[in-house]
């Protein structure tokens, strides 16, 4: 029953922008919400002038509609008071006093770690995103991202390959698709994990949320790992927040001309924890992999694809350039890369070019 | 004084019989054309008069009425100059009157009582061949292509007072006759449209010789000045020879679209058509009051060439999904309804993105994410669904223009498509196809034959690959076509393989869904 009454106070915005302060004073949400004209005004934090919007907001709210259409979507509320709110998150200067959550919540929290990056990445960041969120979470380790285009989505993606799972947190409301290619994202990710939000339904992805939201990435978390980021990306600020919080900051360095390194590279610089496998991030954040490590590939490839192989490596490389260096036919080539891919060794990205991908 | 000519008129893609009937009466001097005569009609009684007057021959100042029949059909142009004046002579008896009937008479008279050249001859041609008639009398620059259609005097005229002579036998003028085998020898690759002058782009060069051989659409995806234009244009080059049939077919739009070039015949080489980006809807399928064959009609058994493929508007796109079907189109106006041949090869042309450098090895693209979606979005998923290969075009590195050796000629290339398509026609021919890509997914059903293993790869990629339902289609289409290419009858995981690399990665991190 009191979970609707945090709603409420969610939903008018003089209380939600102070809900922190309010709530300190351990009044209970039940008791803010009914208060009359002179209690209110009586609450630490709440001005004499704003008892009145605050009356008038209430008055229009039918509480038991909202509390139903949020049951309708499916959501879910967690407050600070709640016993499984996440222990890392209660620690940090300003947790979200209220958080909204889609999926299963109850997933390890102790043992989540934050894969971020750029939403311009290239087909390597993607790839190594996915591996590593992949491996991490085959060892049981949550994976927190942004839903966010590049990076983040990877990051997802290769998280709901393990029992860790993987927690989505937002930066507009659980109702919101935000960027609107995720919509399947966003269903998966409530399978395999939970997505998150502090804002109530309706709300827009407007820019200023999303450093708010990062402070929610790292402090679920016991460290961030950076896969690319330009000097500006959203990422150095959840990374900044992560210092902040006492939490690992860990990153994964690249090709030092391209741009997306310049983020991961500062950190770095600045005594960031270099990563360039899953077992680095488990070490760093004494986590101890159970199971053994990965055997070789065991996909049988003949002559002819080795050598293809052998000459993509781990740079992209055209088909043009594939047919020309190797002196084969065109067709020969196009039949070798199908089968590599189909092999899971390569893999094609933009402009008919091939990455080695294992 | 009564008198009737024949003559034709085109509606559509076909010509139908018009009887021009003059009566000459007493009574005030007027000039009267009735049966629903469009405005140039109206002015051919200008252009008669002084025709008939500037040859020597007497206009009567009488009552004229001249009835175009059947009166109900809409008649448009200049081309019953002619009969119209021919009728007056016959019937102030200027002109012999035996063997009118056995003639039809097309023509525009310019003052001066000479013959101008008219469009549409070959299908009135046909027709008056049809009606049993012994002869047509056309304009001179005209006869060559009415002359395609044997067994039918074909008269060129060049003036009035020639066509009076020659029917009161003061004068012999030979009928024209045309040699088509002869018209199909001088028909040779030019050489200064060749794939011998591409350097590198093997992968590309190869999905067009594919897409010749199995008529199959192409969507070229680089970034500027990667060569795709250059590709598109040599892409009739490698394309079989056209049969007799197409090329009348061909002959016949150009002839009523009235684009035929003068002393041209038959168009014998497959047409290229390349329409800026700018036309409307109506130039690319056809239009207008009288319909008139569009963009799409005139490369038809040629090449329709769409270069900045996003930036033809919505509608213009869209109308091309039922042509693309059906290979014709069918144009309805209030006054009629027409039907167009229309199988073409679609050729397509676009940047990655907007900023044209998407995926490029030296420069970087600009563009954001939702531009990226928003400029792909423009061309729509069943549009995308008529178009079987997607090849990416790179550009070429300074290393790529010194370095590499120019390829093989389109000669040698024909050569190959020419065979391939002898074999599409012995094997789908009894389906009444062409090309392997015209097969519906019944037909693939039927005429797909996949060894073992090639079943088994298939069932693997689709997993692995994330092929759909449509993209499975399209392999299974192309294999067959590689097949063709290679002499096979059965498809093997060789040409599944290199089909599958004729469609755009399929990168979620990217944005590059097609």
């Amino acid at each position: 029953m009191d979970k609707r009454f945090w709603l409420g106070l969610k939903l008018i915005p003089v209380l939600d922008k102070k809900i922190k302060t309010i709530t300190d004073s351990f009044e209970s949400a039940e008791r803010i919400w009914l208060a009359d004209r002179n209690g209110l005004s009586k609450i630490d934090g709440i001005a004499i002038n704003e008892v009145d919007e605050i009356i008038t907001r209430r008055n229009n709210i039918d509480l038991e509609r909202w509390w139903q259409r949020y049951k309708n979507i499916g959501i879910n509320i967690l407050t600070i008071f709640d016993d499984d709110y996440p222990p890392l998150l209660r620690e940090i200067t300003n947790p979200p006093t209220v958080l909204f959550f889609k999926g299963d919540l109850i997933l390890n929290y102790s043992n989540a770690v934050a894969i971020v990056g750029s939403r311009l990445a290239s087909i390597h960041g993607s790839i190594i995103a996915e591996e590593l969120a992949s491996e991490l979470s085959k060892e049981g380790v949550t994976v927190v991202s942004g839903v966010a285009r590049g990076i983040d989505g990877s990051a997802h993606k290769g998280a709901m390959r393990g029992q860790g799972g993987t927690i989505g947190v937002l930066g507009c409301s659980l109702d919101v698709i935000y960027p609107p290619e995720n919509k399947k994202l966003y269903g998966e990710i409530c399978k395999h994990g939970s997505l998150v939000s502090e804002y109530p339904i309706t709300t827009k992805p407007l820019k200023w949320n999303f450093p708010a939201r990062n402070r929610i990435i790292s402090g679920l978390t016991k460290g961030v790992v950076i896969v690319e980021a330009s000097e500006k990306s959203g990422a150095l600020i959840t990374a900044d927040f992560a210092l902040e919080q006492g939490r690992e900051v860990c990153a994964v360095p690249g090709n030092p001309k391209n741009k997306l390194s310049k983020g991961p590279h500062k950190l770095l610089k600045s005594g960031a924890y270099l990563v360039e496998d899953a077992g680095d991030i488990l070490d760093v954040l004494g986590l101890i992999g159970h199971s053994e490590k990965k055997k070789e590939s065991s996909v049988e490839i003949s002559l002819d694809e080795q050598r293809v192989l052998n000459f993509i490596d781990w740079e992209l490389k055209h088909v043009d350039e594939i047919t020309r260096e190797l002196n084969v036919s065109s067709s020969d080539a196009a039949i070798l890369l199908t089968i590599l891919e189909i092999k899971g060794l390569i893999k094609q990205d933009i402009g008919k070019r091939y990455l080695r991908i294992h | 004084m009564l008198a009737k000519i024949e003559s034709c008129s085109i509606l559509g893609m076909e010509a139908f019989l018009v009887e021009v009937e003059v009566d000459i009466s007493n009574g005030l001097p007027a000039f009267n054309i009735v049966g629903l005569p469009d405005a140039a009609i109206q002015e051919s009684r200008e252009r008669v008069r002084s025709g008939i007057s500037n040859s020597e021959f007497e206009f009567p100042l009488k009552r004229i009425t001249v009835n175009l029949a059947p009166a109900d059909l809409r008649k448009e142009g200049p081309s019953f100059d002619l009969p119209v004046a021919v009728g007056i002579l016959a019937a102030t008896k200027q002109i012999s009157r035996d063997m009118l009937s056995d003639y039809l008479f097309v023509g525009e008279l310019s003052l001066t009582g000479e013959i101008r050249p008219v469009n549409g001859v070959l299908p009135m041609a046909l027709r008056a061949k049809e009606s049993k008639k012994k002869g047509f009398i056309v304009p001179k620059e005209n006869a060559s292509e009415a002359a395609l259609i044997g067994g039918l005097k074909i008269i060129p005229a060049s003036s009035l007072s020639e066509i009076v002579k020659f029917f009161s036998g003061e004068k012999e003028i030979e009928p024209i006759t045309e040699d088509i085998k002869r018209l199909f020898m001088n028909n040779t690759v030019s050489d200064n449209i060749n794939f011998c002058d591409i350097k590198g782009q093997e992968h590309a060069k190869r999905a067009i010789e594919v897409a010749a051989a199995g008529g199959h659409n192409l969507l070229m995806v680089g970034p500027p000045g990667s060569g795709k234009t250059m590709l598109a244009r040599r892409m009739p080059s490698i394309l079989p020879d056209m049969t007799f049939e197409e090329a009348i077919e061909t002959t016949k739009i150009y002839s009523i679209a009235g684009m035929l070039p003068s002393k041209v015949a038959l168009v014998t080489s497959r047409s290229f058509r390349a329409p800026h980006h700018t036309i409307s809807t109506a130039g690319l399928v056809g239009g207008g009051q009288h319909p008139r064959p569009g963009e799409i009609s005139l490369s038809h058994n040629g090449v329709l060439f769409l270069d900045e493929f996003p930036e033809f508007t919505k509608s213009a796109l869209e109308v091309l999904r039922q042509p693309l079907e059906d290979g014709i189109v069918t144009i309805s106006r209030a006054s009629s309804t027409s039907t167009f041949p229309a199988r073409f090869m679609l050729v397509a042309a676009m940047n990655p993105c907007r900023c044209g450098y998407l995926g490029d090895k030296i420069k970087e693209c600009v563009c954001v994410p939702s531009s990226i979606r928003q400029y792909k979005s423009k061309i729509s998923g069943p549009l995308l669904d008529r178009i079987d290969i997607q090849v990416e075009v790179p550009r070429l590195t300074k290393k790529e223009l010194v370095g590499v050796s120019s390829g093989e000629s389109s000669e040698t290339i024909k050569e190959r498509v020419q065979r391939a398509r002898d074999r599409q026609q012995k094997n789908i021919g009894d389906s009444n196809l062409s090309c392997n890509a015209q097969m519906s997914p019944r037909l693939l059903k039927k005429y797909c034959k996949l060894s073992d293993s090639a079943q088994n790869f298939l069932e693997n990629a689709i997993d692995k690959l994330g092929l759909s339902g449509r993209a499975y289609d399209k392999v299974l289409r192309i294999s067959k076509t590689i097949a063709d290419l290679g002499e096979r009858d059965l498809i093997e995981v060789e040409h599944l393989a290199e089909a599958i690399q004729y469609r755009c990665s399929n990168n979620s991190n990217n944005y590059y869904n097609f």
